[in-house]
């Protein structure tokens, strides 16, 4: 069978240990070029904007020391930007990996079931209602309710999931349902939006990583860790999803438990992630897949790399989007997409094998 | 050596209202293969699924040991039941290696340890394919996959094993290796090992019990050779045949006709 026996079979303790260790190390190794390249590319959306700072001249603000206009732009403006991609790009990327997985469906992204349509109508409503009553609250109170209302959708979905099942089909099938009532509550109030709160609405909708404040930043931290560690404690109940049901069943997982747990554990990832920043499309799409392409869909490394890639892509569009128009920064969610996608249909062809074909 | 018992009481099973299994009683025994045979749609797979707990039956109860399965969390009964579902294509990119791990997926702590490892090998070296390790499940045939899939059941050594058509992928020479595989375990550990299958052939060489399953009844149990005859094939699979004894004592059926127009 093309295969020389003899290697292994003076001892089978250390060929299959071995074997296990190759399989690790490749992924091992692929795993720290993408964290290494996602430390490179952070320092480098830290790095360029108007004034174009040095590594060291960053270092040195960082560490509160030198030019004190260099520490004001450091610390009050490319800081929390620069976080700000690197957790929701990392957010979206674990997101959009968890959905795919438990909705066993290449297609799906943390946007899928209307998690984020129910951020925008959350966010729509609040601009509409309280632009004039609390203009100082504002910012808060658009995100408050973004949130609420993106609960609101997961909740639904995984009440009506949960009454038949929880089956992908039924998931899918609500989680679609909830997406088309939210963006049309979301278009019958721009409807009656005045000029000025549907042009913010529109702003908001693009996404933008400028509005995220140390709060913010804060509050999606700890969302993010407890909701990492987690998945990887599941990480071999949810490796085994991708088996399909009866084979997961077979080996004893308790998949309509284990489906809707990860759900409630995905919404609340991407609805802090898109309450503060926007709806930044394609990044839990593509990260998962770029993760996939390179790691397999072990979730030992396939979670990591997909956190990774999304925050390189995210990060990679917040470098983008300061240098289309000089001194400007474009949407960025805006950007994502149409860089994103021309790449990402390159690399699917360039694919063999898995959902690739 | 395992000593078990598998004891299906009085069991009824319908999805919506249509019943698919009726007062089914059957018992299996340990180091034993019992088939389970019977036209489409005579609740075969379903029969299976409730012994491994995967579905909650209307009426009736199945035990395992003495235990009630249909009162234990999946956890416990994935470690004494093992389940293998009719084959189904995988595209999942993992190793063959970690997806036979993911058989024990219930033991496994936080770093796998060389003792998990070991099972796994040894079980992938039984089954011949331990060439495949490295390799990912979307990178294999039909039947490559369905021998990861056997691994994958048979790894954790349950006490009971079922099969759903396990080697309507493979070809005839993995078909007899698997089969001789599956026999050598079951007298060897002493597991109860139920196989439903449309291969008569093959389930009357291996197995030492046959459950006959029509429209949901037991039509009849017992020993292959009582059970094997004309007028049972007649009238659970409507058709005429012959059954001789070949030269080994396996009893051979030669279909004639069928008797439905």
């Amino acid at each position: 069978m093309g295969y020389n026996m003899a290697e292994y079979s003076e001892e089978t303790g250390p060929g299959i240990k071995d074997i296990y260790s190759k399989i690790n190390n490749r992924k091992k190794l692929l795993v720290s070029i993408l964290g290494l390249l996602c430390v490179a590319i952070f320092l480098l959306d830290i790095a360029i904007g108007s004034s174009w700072l040095s590594i060291k001249e960053i270092v040195f603000a960082m560490l509160q020391e030198g030019n004190r206009i260099n520490k004001i732009i450091v610390w009050e403006v490319r800081l929390p930007m620069s976080l700000a991609a690197l957790l929701v790009g990392a957010s979206l990327g674990i997101a959009g990996a968890e959905m795919q997985t438990i909705l066993d469906n290449p297609l799906a992204s943390p946007y899928t079931l209307g998690v984020a349509a129910g951020a925008g109508f959350g966010a729509a409503l609040a601009i509409v209602v309280g632009v004039e009553a609390l203009p100082i609250w504002k910012g808060t109170l658009v995100s408050l309710s973004a949130f609420l209302f993106a609960l609101v959708a997961s909740l639904m979905i995984y009440y009506i999931a949960k009454l038949k099942n929880a089956s992908k089909e039924m998931m899918i099938l609500a989680g679609i349902a909830i997406l088309f009532l939210f963006e049309s509550m979301l278009s019958l109030l721009q409807y009656f939006a005045t000029e000025d709160a549907l042009q913010e609405i529109v702003f908001w909708l693009m996404g933008s990583l400028q509005r995220s404040t140390w709060m913010d930043l804060g509050i999606l931290f700890f969302i993010l860790v407890p909701a990492s560690l987690w998945l990887t404690s599941k990480r071999w109940e949810l490796t085994s999803l991708r088996l399909g049901d009866e084979r997961a069943k077979g080996i004893g997982i308790d998949v309509e438990g284990l489906r809707l747990r990860t759900l409630i554990v995905v919404s609340l990832l991407t609805a802090v992630a898109v309450s503060f920043t926007g709806t930044i499309g394609f990044i839990g799409l593509v990260g998962p897949h770029i993760a996939r392409m390179l790691v397999g869909e072990s979730q030992r490394f396939f979670l990591t790399a997909s956190a990774l890639a999304g925050a390189i892509l995210l990060l990679g569009a917040s470098i983008g989007s300061k240098l289309v128009i000089p001194g400007v920064i474009f949407p960025i969610g805006i950007l994502t997409s149409l860089i994103g996608i021309p790449f990402f249909i390159g690399l699917i062809l360039t694919q063999r094998g898995g959902y690739w074909g | 050596m395992k000593n078990v018992t598998v004891k299906v009481d009085n069991l009824s099973f319908g999805y919506n209202s249509e019943k698919v299994l009726k007062n089914i009683n059957v018992e299996a025994k340990s180091g034993e293969i019992t088939g389970v045979i019977g036209p489409n749609a005579a609740g075969k797979s379903t029969l299976l699924k409730c012994i491994a707990g995967m579905l909650e039956p209307d009426k009736g109860n199945v035990f395992v040991n003495g235990n009630n399965v249909q009162k234990m969390q999946n956890k416990k009964i994935s470690k004494i039941v093992s389940y293998l579902p009719q084959d189904q294509a995988s595209n999942v990119v993992l190793p063959v290696l970690e997806a036979v791990l993911l058989g024990k997926v219930h033991s496994l702590c936080w770093k796998v340890t060389e003792k998990d490892l070991e099972e796994a090998w040894n079980i992938l070296e039984k089954l011949g394919i331990d060439y495949l390790a490295e390799r990912g499940l979307n990178e294999l045939s039909g039947g490559q996959n369905q021998m990861v899939n056997i691994a994958q059941s048979l790894i954790g050594m349950p006490d009971v094993f079922l099969l759903d058509e396990p080697t309507s992928s493979l070809d005839l020479r993995h078909q007899i290796g698997v089969m001789d595989l599956i026999k050598n375990i079951t007298q060897d550990e002493g597991i109860s090992t139920l196989i439903s299958s449309h291969n008569l052939e093959q389930v009357v060489r291996y197995a030492d019990k046959l459950i006959v399953l029509n429209s949901g009844c037991v039509y009849a149990s017992g020993d292959v050779e009582s059970i094997l005859t004309t007028d049972m094939m007649k009238s659970v699979y409507g058709v005429e045949s012959e059954i001789e004894l070949t030269k080994n004592g396996v009893p051979k059926v030669t279909l004639l006709s069928s008797t439905e127009r």
